[in-house]
């Protein structure tokens, strides 16, 4: 008897899905990057002329560029570290059965449900605005004079309602993670006489480890992508001083018109991210296919 | 008995920490609640208010103008276009990964998990030539597709883990008692994990309505959802803060509360399930 | 009719051959029961003639429909899954019906099938609860009673009792056959427990490593067993094995003493003599006909018989059966008759070369 063609249509239902996310990276991609070896303002679009990799260059020799990048950094940098290590903290120090729990989780995780935008003009105005704001009040009261946060310190006040909004998201994350802590691990590593420090360096963060890298990884994507917040207060300013490399892109393309160029600092902005998704999905991607 | 105080001394400070922390983590939404119910006069004082006689006047004037609504609707129906459409893809793609996988299925469901890491700036250029190009700019239609997409990896992910932790013998009890592979679908599997399909649909909800940067970008006036709305109180000049206020209690009060009562079951999808 | 055949079967799974070539006839009526060690193919092959793995290569038959290629739904077979597969957001009544309301048949044929199945194994008290709601036992019953309000061909069982306790699995057993007397149905019925297989089948099939060791009615496969493999694997406490040299006529153990097989003087060469617990005897102290001493190691009381496992050196570990009263312990000597009028006699290869 001849062996027998295996029909699999069940195979194809997965494919709209594929497409679709196929033809949403490639055709945008491949436009951005021949895009980036043009010049094409968007007000001058019969004067479009391939220009090579002029757009490049004056990408990275344009000061503003290097700031970004920096500024990139400094923002997803800061805003990891906050909310893991406070993300950590916190959740283990709710992890406990007491009355009005359930409310002290839902208060705890409520600025990530904030729009982007909410929350930035909240911390501006109503937080932060050293006239009449929560916080000059607060610093008047020790006797301190207000801070003038969004003009004095632009990047720090962004970091602070970036982090605001994250930090909830690693506690929520965090706290799910701790449920499935093995109480009993830990009631026999304290009848073996541990305090609460070791319990917590030997047994809940290596618990937390891939939690934590988890969260890491899911931030980035988004962190890397942040521009409500600064749309909405410094503008990137003063100067370029809050101007992260999405904003940069977005004053090249729709202040500037200059598409050419966008292009250009666009690619760059995926560069960034790959080499980022690389090193991430190797190490925690594996393991999420895996039967847990 | 000492060391059974001593511990209970210690669960109360911890109590009374949380509730702190919590208390300040949730602040500034409080303030913002409650400025929202003040005058601007009141809004604006310095020593802030914190005792004033509640208004809602900022309330009635933003619903007055028609406004709100305008951009209420549109974020109503974009966040609510992306999920069904997402939806529709998402359950037949995580049905195929989940009980026919081949050797290339964890591969692909990577990349699909790498294309959430492309950064919507990457692609801003082309996107907006091409629905200038198709008269979308300024449409809803575009909206509801480029949120499907950005949230397509995430929901294909989080329904994946949801089907593989259903048996799959009850799956092929469906099919031994003669469903066909749509029936099987739609009687048996759809049925029994409404729960995390709900979950999954809510998560996308949840990120298309807050979703902050197509939707600045992508509209002006006749497809701005919320998000827009409120930008459009950043303006120096305009101290609204009453208004801001209120505006932004009524953007985003219906997710709040959507977020709280789904909050454990978002955590699966959030980290595309690897903790659940 | 419903007449099972099987020709040349085979299936491999990632490169490796797991059903080897399988050739069964299951006649209409019969209650046939898949029996083998894990790994051994047999819930395999059930799930090849259910359809739901595809056959690399050869034929399944049912009345003389080829059936190999058809799908699932189209095969009229029904399954009770070894986890029951209930469907968990659906009432027992709603399981029940399931397949009847695809075929979309009326309500009244579908009210009396499920109706006739819910008197045969008294589910009159379920029928509006969800399978969380009951007992292991009762979602078994409804596994069971899904299957009935089919009306199948054929019932295909997959180690339907392997998730219950004890005392369950035991009445179980006995309800299974009862089903099998009132519905007078081709029942093929998976297991890895002997007594299930001994108990319910009208003919077992003994599977190993993809291949069918034997065929045949329960007691032929009991006293006839056609290799070691399954002369090992029928029988609680397992069959005794010991190696033995056959030389001009005589048996010789490893310990030098040389036994008599009736009927058995034309062997030769290396052998295996197989003799089972029931058919040996402790000495009774008269001296009389070819003994073996040995040290008593354990000894396990069921009330009803005990079982005396005996070290003897050079030959083995030999199990005897005794009286329920047998009284002597562990630790001390004893000697055992080896009337072996009751042996088989096995081959270098395993294959059975004398039966009693």
């Amino acid at each position: 008897m001849s062996a027998r063609i295996r029909k699999r249509p069940e195979r194809l239902l997965a494919q709209p899905a594929i497409i679709m996310l196929l033809v949403w990276m490639i055709v945008p991609l491949a436009m951005t990057l021949y895009f980036s070896t043009q010049y094409y303002n968007l007000l001058y679009p019969g004067k479009s002329a391939f220009v090579g990799l002029e757009n490049f260059a004056y990408f990275f020799t344009y000061p503003s560029f290097w700031t970004s990048i920096l500024n990139t950094i400094i923002l997803v940098g800061s805003v990891l570290v906050v909310t893991v290590v406070g993300g950590v903290l916190i959740s283990v120090l709710v992890d406990e059965t007491f009355p009005g729990q359930g409310v002290v989780r839902m208060l705890l995780i409520s600025p990530f449900f904030i729009m982007p935008t909410v929350a930035a003009l909240v911390w501006k105005n109503l937080l932060m605005n050293p006239v009449s704001g929560f916080l000059a009040w607060l610093w008047k009261l020790f006797g301190a004079t207000p801070v003038n946060w969004f003009a004095d310190w632009p990047l720090f006040s962004i970091i602070t309602v970036v982090s605001w909004e994250w930090l909830p998201f690693a506690i929520l994350i965090f706290v799910t993670a701790l449920q499935s802590l093995d109480r009993e691990q830990m009631e026999a590593a304290r009848m073996d006489g541990a305090r609460g420090f070791a319990i917590f360096r030997y047994l809940t963060l290596p618990h937390l480890a891939r939690p934590i890298a988890v969260v890491v990884m899911v931030e980035a994507i988004f962190l890397l992508n942040i521009f409500a917040e600064i749309f909405v207060t410094t503008n990137g300013g003063p100067g370029d001083a809050t101007t992260n490399v999405p904003y940069l892109v977005y004053t090249q393309a729709l202040l500037e018109f200059d598409v050419g160029a966008a292009s250009a600092g666009g690619l760059v902005a995926v560069v960034l991210a790959n080499i980022m998704a690389v090193f991430l999905i190797r190490l925690i991607g594996k393991s999420l296919t895996e039967k847990t | 008995m000492a060391k059974r105080k001593h511990n209970q001394g210690a669960r109360t400070i911890r109590i009374i920490a949380s509730w702190i922390v919590a208390i300040i983590i949730f602040f500034p939404i409080l303030w913002m609640l409650l400025t929202s119910f003040k005058s601007e006069l009141d809004a604006f004082s310095m020593p802030p208010h914190f005792f004033f006689t509640p208004t809602l006047e900022n309330y009635e004037q933003i619903l007055a103008r028609a406004n709100y609504l305008h951009y209420a609707w549109n974020s109503i129906v974009t966040a609510g276009g992306a999920t069904i459409l997402g939806m529709i893809v998402a359950v037949p793609a995580a049905y195929a990964f989940a009980y026919h996988p081949t050797l290339k299925t964890k591969n692909i469901l990577l990349w699909m998990l790498s294309t959430k890491m492309l950064p919507s700036v990457g692609v801003l250029v082309p996107i907006y030539l091409i629905c200038r190009d198709l008269n979308m700019l300024d449409s809803k239609t575009a909206l509801i597709v480029i949120f499907a997409l950005i949230n397509l990896p995430i929901m294909v992910w989080m329904i994946y883990t949801y089907f593989r932790d259903i048996p799959y013998d009850i799956l092929e009890a469906a099919r031994m008692d003669g469903a066909s592979t749509g029936q099987t679908m739609f009687r048996v599997l759809i049925p029994v994990s409404r729960g995390g399909l709900a979950s999954t649909a809510l998560l996308c909800l949840i990120l298309s309505w807050n979703e902050a940067f197509w939707s600045l970008n992508l509209t002006t006036a006749s497809a701005a959802p919320l998000t827009a709305l409120v930008a459009s109180f950043s303006s120096p000049e305009g101290l609204f803060w009453a208004k801001l206020s209120a505006v932004s209690t009524l953007a985003c009060a219906p997710i709040l509360v959507l977020g709280w009562l789904s909050q454990r079951q978002l955590v699966r999808g959030l980290t595309f399930g690897a903790v659940k | 009719m419903s007449r099972l055949e099987i020709r040349s079967l085979r299936k491999s799974f990632e490169g490796v051959e797991v059903i080897k070539g399988i050739d069964l006839v299951v006649e209409d009526r019969e209650f046939c029961v898949f029996l083998g060690p894990s790994g051994c193919g047999k819930s395999t092959t059930l799930r090849l003639i259910a359809g739901l793995e595809e056959a690399d290569d050869g034929q399944i038959l049912l009345d003389k429909d080829d059936i190999t290629d058809r799908a699932v739904d189209k095969r009229d077979l029904a399954m009770v899954f070894q986890s029951y597969a209930l469907y968990p957001h659906m009432t027992v009544r709603e399981n029940m019906s399931f397949a009847l309301r695809l075929a979309k048949m009326d309500q009244r044929a579908i009210d009396e099938k499920v109706g006739r199945a819910t008197k045969i194994l008294a589910l009159e008290p379920y029928l509006d609860r969800k399978p969380s709601a009951l007992s292991g036992g009762q979602r078994q019953r409804v596994a069971i009673g899904r299957a009935i309000t089919r009306e199948p061909r054929v019932f295909l069982f997959d180690e339907p009792l392997s998730n219950l306790d004890a005392a369950l699995r035991a009445a179980t057993r006995l309800e299974i056959a009862r089903l099998h007397q009132e519905l007078n149905a081709t029942m093929i019925y998976v297991t890895h427990d002997q007594v299930e297989a001994m108990t319910l089948a009208d003919r077992i099939a003994i599977f190993n490593e993809g291949r069918i060791a034997q065929i045949g009615k329960p007691m032929e496969l009991y006293h006839r067993p056609v290799n070691k493999f399954v002369a090992g694997f029928l029988g609680m406490p397992q069959m005794n094995f010991f190696e033995a040299t056959v030389e001009g006529g005589s048996v010789k153990l490893g310990n030098g003493n040389s036994v008599s097989i009736p009927g058995a003087s034309q062997l030769n060469g290396k052998v295996t003599v197989g003799i089972r617990p029931e058919h040996l005897r402790v000495c009774d102290g008269d001296g009389t006909g070819e003994t073996v001493n040995g040290k008593l190691s354990v000894v396990e009381r069921l009330g009803s018989e005990t079982y005396a496992y005996v070290d003897v050196p050079q030959v083995g570990s030999i199990t005897v059966r005794a009286e329920g009263d047998f009284e002597r312990r562990a630790g001390r000597d004893i000697c055992i008759r080896l009337d072996l009028t009751h042996a088989h006699v096995f081959d270098a290869s395993g294959a059975a070369i004398h039966h009693p």
